[in-house]
């Protein structure tokens, strides 16, 4: 789950760092692809969805 | 599920067998709370249609003023309607829009309303599966169809890459919809973050070429400057309000979102519907129209979703392009194949998906349909609202002036000839206002021949969906009392036979 959160972070983050001028567009690409592969690694595995017929705990 | 259709019951028993397991209200076990509807909004209204939607207001030159406040008073708008008028008639009936359809209009109106329905959903997945291929076709150096550009069809290489995808996307809705949909709230919140990073990182690359002029000097004079695209015509505060409320209309005026909210454990829970709203149709197409004004500024041409999106993202915008388009056709999909099974009973279920996976394909290679999404959208809207002005009436207002609830329904008939025309009426009618400056065919037959105030009466679609869901709601009360008060029904009724 940090995993997938970090990736996430690697999503949005740079995208302020650029904004605030400490980042490069390109590190910005970078990134976000690095935090696509960590989040879609990573969130299958503890993400469930449930239906809404099922009952809510 | 196979049997030959021999009689007209039987198409009437199909549908009903079809939506046989959510018969009855939901038992109060399976409510629940905020958080299941926050997330379920939150993640359908981040779609595949947001990379064309945003981009569209942005083709039709409206400015960054009108573009902020139309979406933030049309947002509040289609919040206010999912919260006042949908939520309270799934919490207090808890049935499925089918069967209040069933219960007021009557079955074979209802079966035109899901074979309709079937259409619509077919034009959106196609235009789900443009949205997917305009990403895939960029690293083979195919070219995307440039509509503004005269484009008709697009080159055979991305036909062929559309048949592939639709193939796809037919198959898994046929072997694995239930993944599809678990897969598809997985991508929702990174996607989110996507449309949101790409519009800030633009945004910022904006400012640094220009480092004297403020963000909201960007936003207005380099971004959203107010002057249509090519042949698109011009877009106003009215048109973002407008469409910003009534993209989905169908779901909120026309109350098919009752499905969703009969699990609601108090109708309060309708404002969830503001975080689909605010995230999905205020930030995604502020992003995604950042993105591409951003990317028109610098000379570039024909702004697609594939290609604005590896612009502002980089390889991951152009993979959360495909996935947006695959997510959002695939459910798209399933659920219209669900409805055209209801005039095509001997048919398997499997080839009833790709039938209509058929149709989604030949959508997707159509380069107009997405160029005019809004108004396949507000078409919808149009089309399906005047179906919740009924429900709505047949729930709160009846019983108050002495009407009786669901007269269809209790006097056992299969026809309601005041919905019908309470429906078609106002429709038609809208059609015509909006067609006579409109369609060619209808401006040739009308000029000349209207009487000056008909013929002043210019009104956008989305500004003709309120005043048709009104007449609509009018036409029904009066048609229905002249119905209940006919003598043969007031003698029914005065004998206690529909209580």
């Amino acid at each position: 789950m940090v995993i997938s959160y970090l990736g996430l972070a690697c999503t949005l983050l740079p995208s302020i760092l650029v904004l605030i001028g400490v980042f490069t567009l390109q590190n910005h690409f970078w990134l976000m692809s690095i935090g696509m592969v960590l989040w879609f690694s990573t969130s299958p595995f503890w993400m469930k969805s449930k239906s809404l017929d099922e009952v809510e705990e | 599920m196979n049997q030959p259709v021999t009689s007209k019951e039987s198409v009437i028993d199909r549908l009903d067998a079809l939506y046989e397991y959510d018969r009855e209200p939901v038992d109060k076990k399976k409510l629940h709370g905020w958080k299941t509807f926050i997330a379920m909004f939150a993640g359908e209204h981040v779609a595949g249609t947001e990379f064309v939607l945003g981009p569209l207001m942005v083709m039709h030159g409206v400015s960054a003023k009108d573009f902020l406040w139309g979406l933030l008073v049309g947002n509040i708008l289609a919040v206010l309607s999912w919260a006042l008028l949908t939520s309270p008639v799934a919490v207090k009936t808890r049935l499925t829009i089918y069967w209040q359809l069933k219960k007021v209009i009557g079955p074979y109106l209802t079966i035109a309303y899901s074979v309709f329905y079937a259409l619509i959903l077919c034009l959106l997945a196609g235009s789900m599966v443009n949205v997917a291929v305009t990403s895939i076709s960029m690293p083979f150096g195919i070219p995307n169809p440039d509509y503004i550009a005269g484009d008709i069809f697009p080159s055979f290489q991305w036909m062929l890459i559309a048949l592939i995808v639709g193939i796809v996307i037919s198959a898994l809705a046929v072997l694995g919809f239930e993944k599809i949909a678990h897969f598809s709230k997985i991508c929702a919140p990174w996607m989110v973050l996507v449309f949101f990073a790409s519009g800030i990182a633009i945004l910022a690359k904006l400012k640094a070429a220009t480092p004297n002029e403020g963000f909201w000097e960007i936003l207005s004079t380099q971004i959203f400057t107010g002057v249509p695209i090519g042949a698109n015509t011009k877009y106003t505060f009215w048109h973002v309000a407008g469409f910003a409320w009534l993209c989905n209309a169908h779901q909120h005026l026309g109350m098919s979102d009752v499905t969703i909210f009969r699990y609601a454990k108090k109708w309060t829970q309708g404002f969830a519907s503001a975080f689909g709203m605010f995230i999905g149709h205020f930030g995604a197409w502020i992003a995604s129209g950042i993105l591409c004004a951003a990317y028109l500024s610098e000379g570039f041409t024909n702004p697609q979703p594939g290609t604005i999106a590896l612009y502002g993202a980089g390889f991951a915008g152009a993979i959360a392009v495909v996935i947006a388009g695959w997510t959002t056709a695939n459910p798209t999909l399933y659920r219209a194949g669900l409805a055209i099974q209801v005039v095509t009973p001997n048919w398997k279920r499997w080839k009833v998906t790709f039938a209509a996976g058929i149709f989604m394909i030949i959508t997707a290679c159509i380069p107009a349909v997405n160029a005019n999404l809004d108004r396949v959208v507000a078409y919808n809207g149009l089309f399906f609202s005047p179906l919740g002005a009924f429900i709505i009436l047949d729930v709160w207002l009846f019983p108050k002036i002495g009407l009786i609830s669901y007269f269809t329904e209790k006097s056992r008939k299969t026809f309601s000839w005041p919905s019908a025309l309470a429906w078609f009426g106002p429709f038609l009618l809208s059609m015509f206002i909006y067609g006579k400056d409109n369609f060619a065919f209808l401006q040739k037959m009308t000029e000349g021949k209207l009487p000056g105030w008909i013929a002043g009466i210019k009104m956008d679609i989305t500004f003709l969906v309120g005043p048709e869901w009104l007449i609509a709601a009018l036409l029904y009360v009066l048609f229905s009392y002249i119905q209940q008060k006919t003598k043969t029904n007031s003698q029914l009724i005065a004998e206690g036979g529909l209580s």
